[in-house]
């Protein structure tokens, strides 16, 4: 079976208005992701990668402009989709998790009414049974007693934890497209070597595609099967992984980028090879 | 298991620049609803620095790297123990040997932007560790800020501009030039280049080697990336739950699965993202 398009984006260009010139920050990028594919965009901070995201689920700030461009999503355009369908895919078909996982919830919420809301804004009751699946999803995430977590306040958990409580929040609603903004970044290596290898599991088990957005490369080694690289609001250079990281035609940033990544990993690292999960 | 390096028990009479002994601190932790609560942040660290040369500090968050900092910078009291600086006790210390300590211990931290006032251009934020510590007249203090700003890779021009002009691995060039502003013996980077991307990470880092080499100062480098450690330091102390479990000399070519290692190590070391995709 062909792989089926989930996503595609065909020339997206943003820009923001200051004074009487606009700032073009995001200039005419196309891509598109298949079923259960894992792509990877990596950039410098400021060249537009979380722009690209938020443009996806239609969450852009008021002051920053979408000049052209049209997003599908499972085939659907998502240009003039009414605002009440659009609210009815995020959180349902698509979910994103972002970078501070802490400035995401509610601290005065438990992490049961976190679920409560967003099933009930999805028409989904609350019921014994829903309490069962809550668990259900947070074992799945690696939460040993699911039953002592659904009880705890925000700020009683590390920041590890509260990612993969979002995590858990887009696996109840079976999304079908992850948007992942540098899931990892805040996380120490421990912490952000089990999200990634939880969100490994959500892609083999139930065939999430997922955006992985990050500046480290090596966060694209451990997981994508794409790679998009973004410099200045425009894509630089894209393929699979396997060709991005083998030597060859690339662009200049791409080299950078590579070189960088490459230096970090000295002779006291060469058996890097490591058996992961 | 603790491991002294031979280093230091064949020079033992040589005073060390910075030596903790025994720091204990522990938080009060709820009280105003719950009940009180001790956590115990840091048990026994015993941890020397001499002066030159790169200590790491490897843990995962909560691990108490930052206390140790503060407790080091001498920004807190611990609550048992010693921090000694250059063989004098930080809590016995008279009014002017604080002063050089605190004019020798010098800090950079990972937010950048919250570590500098909003206010200020980038030369005032320079200046004022100089204006603090040293009396020069205008002149002078505009020479040696120029000569700063360059020492770490900016323009002269860059001087008149604010923090929000500057993008985070520019400010954090700029928190490194008020650090070594005033020549100090230590400067304690506190998860430094952790939020940079990495291009500009590697720039930071070759900075802060040619620095090092260039002014002979010691750093304290804070960090959960053990790549990152493994590229700068001579010596890599890892902690857990307040302790430090090891501590192994980084010599070129070394072999760290050699030895039996602490489980806290061992598990931040597999935790390392493979270099090349495996596919």
């Amino acid at each position: 079976m062909a792989p089926e398009q989930i996503l595609s984006v065909n020339k997206l260009s943003l820009s923001r208005q200051s004074g009487k010139t606009d700032i073009q920050l995001v200039h005419e990028v196309s891509f598109s992701i298949d079923q259960q594919e894992i792509v990877g965009l990596i950039g410098e901070s400021g060249c537009g990668k979380s722009l690209t995201c938020l443009s996806l689920i239609n969450l852009l700030p008021r002051i920053i402009r979408a000049d052209s461009g049209e997003i599908f999503f499972q085939g659907t355009p998502l240009n003039d989709i009414k605002s009440s369908m659009m609210r009815s895919l995020r959180g349902k078909s698509m979910a994103m998790i972002l970078q501070n996982p802490m400035s995401c919830f509610d601290s005065v919420f438990s992490i049961r009414y976190h679920f409560k809301e967003t099933l009930q804004s999805h028409g989904m009751g609350w019921s014994k049974n829903r309490c069962r699946h809550i668990c259900d999803a947070l074992a799945e995430v690696g939460f040993e007693n699911p039953k002592e977590i659904i009880d705890l306040y925000p700020f009683q958990m590390s920041g590890g934890m509260l990612q993969r409580v979002m995590i858990a929040l887009a696996l109840i609603m079976k999304v079908a497209l992850l948007i992942a903004d540098e899931p990892t970044t805040d996380l120490d290596l421990v912490s952000q070597n089990k999200i990634l290898c939880l969100l490994a599991k959500m892609r083999e088990q139930h065939g999430m595609s997922i955006l992985l957005v990050t500046h480290d490369l090596s966060v694209i080694a451990r997981l994508a099967d794409r790679a998009i690289i973004m410099q200045q609001g425009k894509i630089v250079d894209s393929g699979s992984v396997k060709a991005i990281f083998a030597q060859g035609q690339h662009h200049p940033y791409t080299k950078a980028l590579l070189n960088a990544h490459f230096n970090l990993y000295g002779s006291h690292l060469e058996r890097s090879e490591l058996e992961i999960c | 298991m603790l491991i002294t390096t031979t280093h230091n028990r064949t020079k033992k009479n040589i005073m060390h620049l910075l030596e903790l002994k025994g720091v204990k601190k522990s938080y009060v932790q709820g009280g105003f609803f719950g009940r009180k609560r001790h956590c115990h942040v840091l048990q026994d660290v015993n941890l020397v620095i001499d002066s030159g040369t790169c200590v790491g500090l490897l843990g995962r968050s909560g691990s108490g790297k930052s206390t140790l900092s503060r407790i080091a910078l001498g920004l807190e009291s611990p609550d048992a123990g010693k921090v000694l600086f250059n063989g004098k006790s930080l809590s016995e210390m008279k009014k002017q040997d604080r002063l050089s300590f605190r004019k020798n211990m010098q800090v950079v931290f990972q937010n950048s932007l919250g570590s500098v006032n909003p206010g200020f251009t980038a030369g005032q934020i320079i200046a004022e560790p100089l204006q603090n510590f040293e009396s020069l007249n205008s002149k002078a203090l505009q020479q040696k800020l120029e000569n700063l700003i360059i020492q770490v890779g900016l323009s002269v021009g860059d001087l008149k501009k604010y923090p929000h002009q500057f993008s985070g691995g520019e400010l954090q060039r700029i928190c490194i030039a008020r650090a070594i502003a005033l020549k100090p013996k230590l400067i304690v980077l506190d998860e430094a280049v952790s939020s940079l991307d990495m291009i500009i990470q590697a720039k930071i880092i070759n900075l802060l080697v040619e620095l090092q080499q260039q002014l002979h100062i010691a750093y304290l480098f804070i960090s959960h990336d053990l790549r990152v450690l493994l590229k700068m330091t001579d010596r890599l102390a890892v902690m857990d739950k307040g302790r430090i479990v090891e501590q192994v000399d980084i010599i070129e070519e070394t072999i760290l699965q050699e030895r039996q290692l602490h489980t806290a190590f061992t598990e931040l070391m597999e935790a390392i993202l493979p270099k090349i995709p495996k596919k």
